[in-house]
Order: C-alpha cells, then structure tokens, then sequence
C-alpha cells in the first residue's frame, strides 16, 4: 500500500499537487470567487464600503478557506490554483492588470511555502494577507485601466469633457489618496489575521472532526 | 442541442473571448463598445445561442441606464459618490459583459470537447481540467448553498434579514462550514470519475465528438474579429482628447 502511495507521487510529481489535489483546489477557488463575489454585492454601489469594507470581509472568508486548502493539500501548487481561478475571473471581465497582479501573488505566495512552508503558521498566512491586499488594490487598478472609457462614457452621455475629466479627477482622489490607500491595506490585513485565526478554530472545532482532513 | 452549438468549436470561443477582453480594454468610446457588444451578439446567434442574446441585451441596457443615471446625478452635485459607484458599475460591467457572454458559451461546450480541444491548442492537460471542473462547478456550488438555507430555514436558522444580521457570525458558520464539507465530497466523487474516465496528466485521451475547425468556426471568428478591429479604429478616431493630467 505503502510502495502504491509513493509510485503514486512519484508519478504525479513528488511533493506537487496530483490530479485529486488539483480538483479540489479548482473548486476551492470556485467557492472563493463565489463568496467574494456575495460579499461585494451589497455594497456594490458604495465606494467607501467597496475600498475599505468589502476587501475586509473577503479577506476573512479568504482566510478560512485557504487554511483548509493548505490543511487538506500541503503540497506545492495547492495554494496557487485558487490565485488562477480569482485571476481567470478578472481576465475573463477584461481587467488585465489585477488578473495580472494575482497571478504575481499567487507564484509569491507558493514561493513562501516551499520547503515546509504549509506547515508553518507565520509562513502559511503570507497568501491569505497578498490576496486580501490584491483585492484592496484591485478596484484602484480597475479604475486606473478604464480611466479613459469612464471619461469618454461621461462625455458621450451629454456631459462636457472637463466636468467629466473633474469626476474623474474628484475619483481618482478617492482612490489613491494615500491615508485611503494605507487605511484600505490594514483593514484586509485584519480581516486576513481573524480569518486566518477562524479558519484554524473551524479546522480544530467543524473539519477535523467532521472526518474531512 | 441546435445545430450552431454542435458546430461551436471550444477553440473559436476561446478566440472571441480573447478578442473580448481586447475590446473592453480599447473600446473607450459608447459607439465603440456598441459595435463590439453588436458584433458578439451577432456571433452568439451563429453559434445556436438566440436564446441567450435577449438577457444580455436587457443586461447591457440595464448597466447603459446605471451610466446615464450616474452622469445625471454628477452634473446635479460632482462630489456624489454613490453617482460615481454607479457610473463604475454602469461602465465596467458592460466592458465585463463581452468576454463574459462567451465564457458562459464555453461552459456549454462538452468536457470531452473542451478537453480535446485545449488539448490541441498545445495547453497543458491541467489547464483543461481545472477550465471544465470550475466552469461545471458553479451550479451545483449554487444548488448546494440553495439546500444548506433550505435545512437552515427547516431548524429555524437564518430567518429573515433581523435575525440574520443579529447572529451574522453565526449564521456565515452555518452557511461555511456545510459549504466547504460539501465542497470536499463533490472534489472527492468529480477527481474517482474522472479518474474512470481515464482523464490523467500523463497519456493521450480522445474525444467522443470529433474536433472541427468548421467553416462556420472560422467565418463567427473572423466575423467577430472584424467587429473587434472596427470598434478599437473607431474608439481610436472618435476618443475625446483627455485633459491635462489625464
């Protein structure tokens, strides 16, 4: 049985993820997706909420199941389909750069865990801390790359270029304000820590004994 | 299943989405991405998808409407910031809309199909595998979360929006956990059926449904294509120059 496991992994590829692994990490990054997405809902409409909220929440949820995914597949590769599945989203609704950025976080984050790094509890909440930041940016970077169509939407529905160009303005204001930037960043990195902490309670207290690890 | 779909080769909506995701970036302009939104429709229609087109029309039209509203509300007062939020949705969900239309066609599009022809685009078997398990994965992530309220509403949990934003963490548990237990047994029973299948990294599989590369594959893409072109020129020569600072 012994000698079957390691052909098994040798095959596959010792210490990468395997065909079972990658299933599971493919629908964990579903479920994040999805949760990120019902979190962002609500408060879809509310740019306060939307910079410095909702990255918060999701970064919590995050957590959680990140701490299941390196708990349930501690092998290199576990961490980063989820990273793929978040960025195959953003590239399919056309904002390259974040798609880009959370392909970079996701090969940062598996980097920080090689050699032992899933089983380290400093080491393990380094992903869970890059993606909440990535989203905190996201919509920053979303709205730096449609710069130009928001203007050109705003002048081609009836209003004059420099009202348009000072919306804009008053906008990107908002968004690159650096106390904003900085109050945006702690808030994820807080939802990512009590995420992190929950999702080793739900781990200890629902999963273990659930007979699911 | 129509006849456009049978012929709907994975290959050619992986081309428009690609294509997509060039428009909602270079289409600036209104008239531009209404040439490129116009063109997928028209391609969705060859494909066997009329049924789809008139859900995203009433969509793209929705997200229109939430842009003009915002303008309206900013030339009343330039610092309202739920007119901004809504121009954003307004403004990025149509550009979103495009390559979206076409991921949604890709999820229709056979395993076996989608496998065969990731294949032959020289990816890597995972990418293929990873693409068919999250796209199939969405409506039964969607069922599953629909029966774990419905056992909640039966035990009395979660009822009513008070109740739930009295006992939010309690109620995101209920909700987390059963999802994520779930979510491990459907990985679990998906990667032993695939591995019946024969589906592995290593070796050669082979399609049920014979890949082809129709005629009708190629005239949708280039059809499409053209329509891409046509609204990067036309944002190209029609754009507003920006202002100082911009």
């Amino acid at each position: 049985m012994a000698e079957a496991v390691a052909k098994g992994g040798a095959q596959e590829g010792r210490g990468f993820i395997g065909l079972k692994d990658l299933v599971f990490c493919v629908l964990m990054g579903v479920l994040m997706l999805a949760a990120s997405l019902a979190v962002a809902f609500p408060f879809a409409a509310s740019l306060p909420m939307m910079y410095f909220l909702v990255p918060a929440l999701a970064a919590l949820v995050w957590g959680i199941l990140l701490v299941v995914v390196m708990a349930k597949c501690p092998r290199t590769g576990a961490v980063f389909v989820p990273f793929i599945v978040y960025a195959a989203y953003f590239l399919a609704s056309g904002s390259v750069y974040v798609a880009a950025m959370i392909v970079v976080a996701g090969l940062l984050g598996e980097c920080v865990l090689l050699k032992g790094g899933y089983a380290s509890t400093v080491r393990g909440f380094v992903p869970v801390l890059l993606l909440g930041w990535i989203n905190a940016m996201g919509s920053t970077l979303t709205m730096l790359l449609f710069r130009g169509s928001m203007v050109q939407t705003y002048v081609n529905m009836g209003m004059d270029a420099a009202t348009a160009e000072a919306a804009i303005a008053a906008l990107e204001v908002f968004w690159l304000a650096p106390e904003n930037v900085l109050l945006a960043l702690v808030t994820s990195a807080v939802g990512a820590v009590v995420g992190y902490a929950v999702g080793a309670k739900f781990l200890r207290r629902h999963f273990r004994p659930a007979g699911v690890m | 299943m129509t006849d456009g779909r049978r012929r709907s080769d994975a290959r050619m909506l992986l081309a428009c989405l690609v294509a997509s995701i060039v428009a909602a970036v270079f289409a600036a302009t209104e008239a531009a991405l209404a040439v490129a939104f116009a063109g997928a429709m028209v391609a969705h229609v060859w494909c066997g998808r009329a049924g789809k087109v008139p859900g995203y029309v009433a969509g793209y039209l929705v997200l229109a409407a939430l842009s003009w509203a915002s303008v309206q509300m900013i030339a009343a007062n330039p610092a309202d910031t739920l007119a901004m939020g809504l121009g954003s949705i307004g403004i990025v969900g149509r550009r979103a809309l495009l390559p979206l239309t076409f991921a949604a066609a890709l999820a229709e599009v056979p395993t076996g199909s989608l496998l065969a022809a990731l294949r032959a685009c020289r990816l890597p078997k995972s990418a293929g595998i990873a693409l068919a398990v999250a796209l199939r994965f969405a409506p039964t992530l969607s069922g599953e979360y629909v029966r774990i309220r419905q056992s909640q509403k039966f035990r009395g949990v979660g009822l009513g929006i008070v109740r739930t934003l009295a006992h939010l963490p309690s109620t995101a548990e209920c909700i987390l956990v059963p999802l994520v237990i779930r979510t491990m047994r459907v990985s679990d029973e998906l990667s032993a059926s695939i591995t019946v299948r024969g589906v592995r990294f290593d070796g050669e599989t082979t399609s049920f449904r014979p890949l082809s590369f129709s005629l009708h594959n190629a005239a949708t893409l280039a059809w499409y294509c053209l329509c891409v072109a046509l609204s990067v020129a036309l944002a190209a020569l029609t754009a507003q120059p920006l202002g100082v600072g911009a």
